[in-house]
């Protein structure tokens, strides 16, 4: 099931957009001109990563400086250590999209 | 979309400050110079100290050249403390690597010391919950001079590698070790043991004092220097509050001082942006000054007022440090954020 997430224009360069969803945090970027989307809760414990740091396609929890691959979610730095969770994306129009599960 | 709804997490209860995103996002900029420039003046100093060993064997002298080369070489906390963060160095290996060697110095398993301090930041000064909250109100006044001249840490800390490297993990160490990584610290302990017993192998079978002279005695003789830093952290201060400025204490230092202790005399911005590297914790200090309490004005006005406080507990167990809040800053208002 695809659904619209955000507008692809309010998703910053070289940096990252919260958006809640039906209560679900997530987390758009756009890296080199490519849009992501992760979820927006670090794995390590519970802290919006939004507020954290994106240096090239890592994003850095603000709580403890766990790091996530932004591409794939993998772990890129202690204390995190469960991957964090990737959405397929594709752009409809001015629309960011991501599929969820049925 | 939501721009910040309340969605719980570990930082909702704590007292945050008004600062714009871009500000703070600007503060968190990774760089490999100003950890580089920190370090190079403490091995420098390091050296300058080790020279005045050389120099003092044989004579009297070699009693300060000794202590005077420990307070240096105990500062290894500083770096092992904001590489255990990440936020030394933009660049990983050396982040990674300067972790290490600092932390043998200091004497800690680098995923312990990094999972422990993350517990720390998570459930600062609350007591029982805290793992690096070592004492509680009232403090006595055998735990200040035990925790300023470092024997409140060195003997449980020994205690706790070797318990490690027996591949023990007590139960409460799982409340902040994640699954697997247990392991990694019990490696991490026997490696270190045998780093630090391959030295002490050196001074018995090449008879030579030289891991003693420059590592084993003076790593204690010296101690006081950094624990004198690191008692005014959180000591006297109040507990189980979530406001960083009510538990937590900063204080001017000069030029050598923040260098050794990599500016974390800014505390209190510390532990509220844990994501700002060291070497911008002045400039965080100036975009939210106006919403922190002043500093204590040096690192001995500090300690005089843990020891008034100390004495204050006596008659009144519920006494704590208080440093007054600037009057539009109100305390205990979760969530201000960033705007």
């Amino acid at each position: 099931m695809w659904v619209t997430l955000c507008r692809t224009a309010e998703v910053p360069d070289e940096d990252v957009l919260e958006v809640i969803r039906e209560g679900h945090v997530y987390c758009a970027y756009r890296i080199a001109g490519r849009h992501y989307v992760t979820d927006g809760i670090c794995t390590h414990a519970v802290a919006r990563l939004a507020e954290g740091y994106v240096l090239d396609d890592v994003i850095e929890c603000p709580m403890h400086n766990g790091r996530f691959h932004i591409p794939t979610g993998r772990v890129e730095g202690p204390p995190a250590c469960e991957p964090l969770r990737t959405y397929p994306i594709r752009v409809e129009g001015e629309a960011l999209c991501i599929e969820l599960p049925d | 979309m939501s721009a910040a709804p309340a969605v719980p997490t570990v930082r909702s209860a704590w007292w945050e400050p008004r600062i714009h995103r871009a500000t703070l996002k600007g503060l968190m900029k990774r760089s490999d110079g100003p950890g580089l420039q920190f370090l190079a003046v403490w091995l420098v100093l390091l050296v300058v100290a080790g020279v005045g060993i050389h120099l003092a064997q044989g004579s009297l002298w070699i009693v300060p050249a000794v202590i005077a080369y420990g307070l240096v070489l105990g500062f290894a906390y500083a770096p092992s403390h904001e590489c255990a963060h990440g936020t030394a160095f933009r660049t990983r290996w050396l982040n990674e690597a300067v972790f290490w060697v600092s932390s043998f110095v200091w004497g800690e398993s680098p995923t312990h010391r990094r999972f422990a301090h993350s517990h720390h930041h998570t459930h600062t000064w609350h007591w029982k919950v805290d793992a690096q909250m070592g004492y509680s109100n009232p403090v006595r006044m055998r735990t200040w001079l035990g925790d300023v001249i470092g024997l409140l840490e060195f003997w449980p800390r020994a205690k706790l590698m070797v318990r490690h490297a027996s591949g023990r993990i007590l139960e409460r160490e799982r409340a902040y070790l994640p699954p697997g990584e247990d392991r990694t610290v019990v490696r991490e302990a026997r490696l270190l043991m045998a780093g630090y017993l391959g030295l002490l192998a050196w001074a018995a079978i090449g008879q030579t004092w030289v891991p003693l002279l420059y590592f084993f005695i003076p790593r204690f003789a010296g101690a006081f220097g950094v624990y004198s830093f690191i008692t005014t952290q959180h000591m006297a201060m109040a507990q189980d509050v979530f406001d960083h400025r009510l538990c937590t204490r900063s204080m001017n230092n000069g030029w050598l001082g923040r260098v050794l202790y990599w500016n974390m005399n800014y505390h209190i911005e510390h532990h509220i942006y844990p994501s700002v590297p060291f070497h911008a914790l002045p400039a965080l200090n100036a975009a939210i000054r106006d919403q922190l309490p002043a500093p204590s004005p040096s690192l001995l006005a500090a300690h005089l007022e843990i020891v008034r406080v100390i004495l204050a507990q006596r008659t009144d167990p519920k006494a704590v440090a208080v440093h007054p809040l600037p009057a539009a800053a109100v305390p205990g208002a979760p969530g201000t954020s960033a705007v």
